[in-house]
């Protein structure tokens, strides 16, 4: 059992998690954040694979790779909320 | 300087300017528009007199870098985006144009920053800058969704923008597992990732999510309202433009995939005849033309998506030139369609199809843009919607695939019947017009809908042109 | 450690899980916050302290405060959740399925790692030391240059979308000497965030982030004047990013004939310059992510 190991099960189990959550629930603001705990289960399992366990160092690409995804993240967030603001709570209804 | 360079950032300097001040707004992004185009066609005068040119940003050469990959196909698409771009600013810069109720000058910003997306997108040659490239789109087409602040609209954008994102990270899962299966994300590891059971997984994710973009059903479901509830503009660049990057990708991907991406291209085959049955049917039944034509567009994409997947592949040309011939068709013909719609709607008042039969309004040019562009949708001669269908039914036949020939002449006889509803209700003249009936004004937006349906028609007499780009590939 | 790490993503997992099903609001955002940290605590175990830096700031610090202000406008959660018992256990299963599949494909690999090896033989080139910087700014600067794209375009679809802006409300009276403190610790934070950023974890957007925190401070005790005239002035230097890399990109393709190609000898320069004006300019779009701009007359 290695560190890389114990990331790639808790990024695998983050990914479910969301993706039980954007199935079964219709609340806005709980899909954005789905969506939000989705994207950090696939950074994870992106940086997790990018461990080697034998030296403790991560690649730097998949890190700037992670960087980014974060603030694509906030952005993309920020414009959910904004409009789902403007239509009031509820994605379908 | 070269073309690339310039091409990726003069709309998004465009952008920042138009986004800083409503004043200028106007002026700048025609000017940044007719920029575009000039340098597009540079672009391609250079690849067709020079052959792909790659260029690694920085001097950094892939993996570690990033390279644009200007060969024939991304040379088409840009200059397709421009066209279709220079029409649509056209009608976008009419005085009279319904313009978005929350903020006057918006739609400049988002429609150079959803420009210079797709330029930086088409010239790409890295998976995970085109997902980031994928953002930038999404986030502009929503903003364009919205433009008319309705609540309808609005509503339609959050549904667009969750499916988009639910979409981008698919595809962001997909890339990060191309990483972990072969270390490096480059459009060069395409073909290592068909050999591994993960780089299959992880470019099946990549296709899923390229789909939920590309609005290719059983995953369009955001699609139909997104693109009816908005502008007439915003929808005529979102039909014609947006989803066609997700379709260029996965031609892209499926054709460095080679053989080894069969199984997906099957799959977009299976999809493409599911969304033409899916889309005519509700084409046929909607009750408001904006509906019909989104509709229609439902169905068109499976028509390109199905000409894509059973095209094999690099190596035999025909199949997929016939595909992207019909991509170009429909950009021309559904932006036309969107524009002349939005002036229909603007003359009568409403877009109800039963209402178009009317008495006291003449057809005027926006009807007859319809018409032509219904022509070269249909694919009737000698337009380039006929051209690509001829091409991809002659190279089924050779292949002796009757099932999807079955599929193609059924998705064009739908095709005729749907667009038949509105295009026989348009151009009824003799008793069903009153003698003292006026005729519509001029207006931009005609002239951009008409230049639009007239070039898809000339587009099948000159379909030499991009025929001779897309045989300049990277070698 | 390995003690350390399964007790950490169990922690994380039961904070994710908790934001995802609590019915207040409050109470699920704070364990959204909560497992942000402890994303955050997990980088640095993954060794990406860049990453941890950026998720602490931005992910978990700017995304919550994002969902909290939409919270308070929205409402409490309305609707029970879609279907019965019976479709949630088999979305539970289709989803317990998926990121069984996921595990599977992840840890099954080994395949090669091209990049470490390339980006230390290229490092001295590339004028920084810190290789995540040297990825971000120099060997893949045209991902970043589009990532401050992404960040323009959702600020100028807020603004166009105008939510009501966020009004300052009295908080107490510790909030003024509170942001007396913090707003100069923010500065001082994010000015050492952002130099350091060439040789060690840090850079642009986390020290964007810092600094906007310290702003949002600002506007939330109602300091300083919130006019028109201050939030045009952070619209321009939120969109003056984007410029100014793209620029620079053009620039330097003049001077050495390759898109985004610094000249020899002055990488450093070019990109410290660089990242020091987009620090500034991530900080007012983060800033005015959250406090929507000033709505204007006709509306």
């Amino acid at each position: 059992m290695t560190t890389d190991l114990v990331y790639h099960v808790a990024g695998a189990g983050l990914t479910g998690l969301a993706l039980w959550r954007l199935a079964t629930c219709r609340d806005a603001l709980r899909r954005i954040m789905a969506l939000n705990v989705l994207a950090i289960g696939i950074a994870m399992v992106l940086l997790a694979s990018g461990f080697d366990a034998a030296t403790g160092r991560t690649d730097p690409v998949p890190q700037a790779f992670a960087l980014t995804g974060i603030v694509v993240l906030v952005s993309v967030t920020a414009a959910l909320l904004a409009l789902a603001e403007r239509i009031g709570g509820r994605s379908n209804d | 300087m070269t073309e690339a360079s310039l091409i990726v950032s003069l709309p998004l300097l465009a952008a920042v300017v138009t986004a800083a001040s409503a004043r200028v707004a106007r002026p700048v992004g025609l000017i940044a528009t007719a920029a575009n185009a000039a340098l597009a066609i540079l672009l391609a005068r250079r690849v067709l007199a020079e052959g792909a040119q790659v260029t690694h940003l920085g001097g950094w050469e892939a993996p570690l870098g990033i390279a644009f990959e200007t060969d024939g196909l991304a040379a088409v698409m840009i200059l397709m985006a421009a066209i279709v771009g220079v029409a649509v600013a056209v009608q976008a810069s009419d005085d009279r144009t319904p313009r978005s109720a929350t903020d006057p000058g918006a739609f400049w910003p988002l429609w150079l920053a959803t420009l210079g997306a797709m330029n930086a997108l088409f010239l790409s040659a890295d998976l995970f800058n085109l997902y980031v490239t994928f953002e930038i789109l999404g986030l502009a087409a929503v903003g364009l969704t919205a433009l008319t602040g309705t609540r309808r609209a609005l509503r339609a954008a959050f549904d667009y923008l969750s499916a988009g994102l639910a979409g981008s990270l698919l595809l962001l899962l997909g890339v990060a597992l191309a990483y972990a299966a072969a270390g490096q994300v480059d459009l060069s590891v395409v073909p290592a990732l068909t050999e591994s059971a993960q780089g299959r997984i992880s470019l099946a994710l990549i296709f899923a999510g390229l789909a939920v973009k590309a609005a290719l059903f059983p995953l369009h479901f955001w699609m139909p309202a997104a693109h009816s509830s908005a502008a007439p503009v915003a929808s005529a660049l979102l039909s014609a433009l947006v989803v066609k990057a997700a379709i260029y990708v996965a031609l892209r991907l499926s054709l460095d995939g080679g053989i080894g991406a069969e199984p997906l291209r099957v799959a977009m085959a299976a999809a493409g005849a599911g969304a033409m049955l899916w889309g005519s049917w509700h084409a046929l039944r909607a009750d408001r033309l904006k509906l019909l034509v989104a509709h229609s567009t439902v169905a068109q994409v499976g028509l390109i998506s199905l000409a894509l997947g059973v095209a094999p592949g690099a190596a035999d040309s025909t199949l997929w030139h016939a595909a992207v011939l019909l991509m170009l068709s429909h950009a021309f013909a559904k932006a036309a369609m969107f524009l002349a719609v939005g002036r229909i709607a603007e003359e009568l008042g409403h877009d109800r199809i039963s209402g178009l039969n009317r008495e006291e309004l003449r057809p005027g040019a926006a009807e007859f843009a319809f018409a032509v562009a219904a022509v070269s949708l249909i694919g009737l001669p000698p337009t380039a919607g006929f051209v690509g269908k001829w091409v991809l039914i002659e190279g089924l036949i050779d292949r002796d695939a009757w099932i999807w020939v079955a599929l193609v002449f059924a998705g064009t006889v739908l095709s005729a019947a749907y667009l038949s509803r509105v295009v026989s209700r348009c151009l009824r003249g003799g008793p069903h017009v009153a003698p003292g009936a006026r005729r519509p004004q001029w207006r931009a937006g005609d002239v951009a809908a008409l230049g639009l349906a007239v070039s898809a028609l000339l587009l099948g007499l000159g379909s030499a042109l991009p025929f001779a780009l897309l045989e300049i590939t990277v070698t | 450690m390995i003690a350390f790490d399964i007790v950490l993503t169990l922690g994380l997992l039961a904070c994710a899980a908790m934001a995802l099903t609590l019915r207040d609001r409050t109470a699920s955002i704070a364990a959204f916050v909560v497992a942000g940290l402890l994303i955050a605590l997990s980088w640095v175990r993954l060794a990406a302290p860049d990453v941890a830096l950026a998720e602490a700031a931005i992910g978990a610090g700017v995304t919550g405060a994002l969902f909290l202000r939409s919270a308070r406008r929205i409402g409490p959660i309305t609707g029970g959740p879609v279907g019965g018992m019976s479709a949630s256990i088999a979305a539970a299963l289709g989803a317990g399925g998926l990121s069984a599949a996921l595990f599977w494909a992840f840890a099954g690999t080994s395949g090669p790692v091209p990049y470490p090896p390339l980006v230390a033989a290229n490092l001295e080139a590339s004028g920084v030391t810190n290789p995540v910087t040297a990825v971000l700014l120099n060997f893949r600067a045209w991902d970043t240059l589009l990532e401050i794209a992404v960040l323009a375009v959702a600020l100028a679809l807020v603004v166009m979308l105008g939510p009501a802006p966020v009004v300052p409300r009295a908080l107490g009276e510790l909030v003024l000497p509170f942001a007396r403190i913090v707003v100069p610790l923010a500065i001082l934070v994010a000015g050492h965030l952002l130099w350091q950023g060439a040789t060690a974890p840090g850079g642009a957007f986390q020290a964007g982030a810092v600094l906007a925190g310290g702003m949002l401070a600002l506007v939330l005790a109602g300091i300083g004047p919130a006019g028109e005239r201050i939030v045009r002035g952070a619209l321009l230097l939120g969109l003056a990013g984007l410029a100014v890399f793209v620029g620079a990109a053009l620039a330097a393709e003049g001077l050495t004939g390759r898109f985004l190609g610094y000249p020899a000898g002055a990488e450093k320069a070019w990109i410290i310059a660089i990242e020091a004006s987009l620090t500034l300019s991530i900080a007012a779009t983060l800033c005015l992510l959250f406090t929507g701009p000033v709505r204007r007359p006709h509306q």
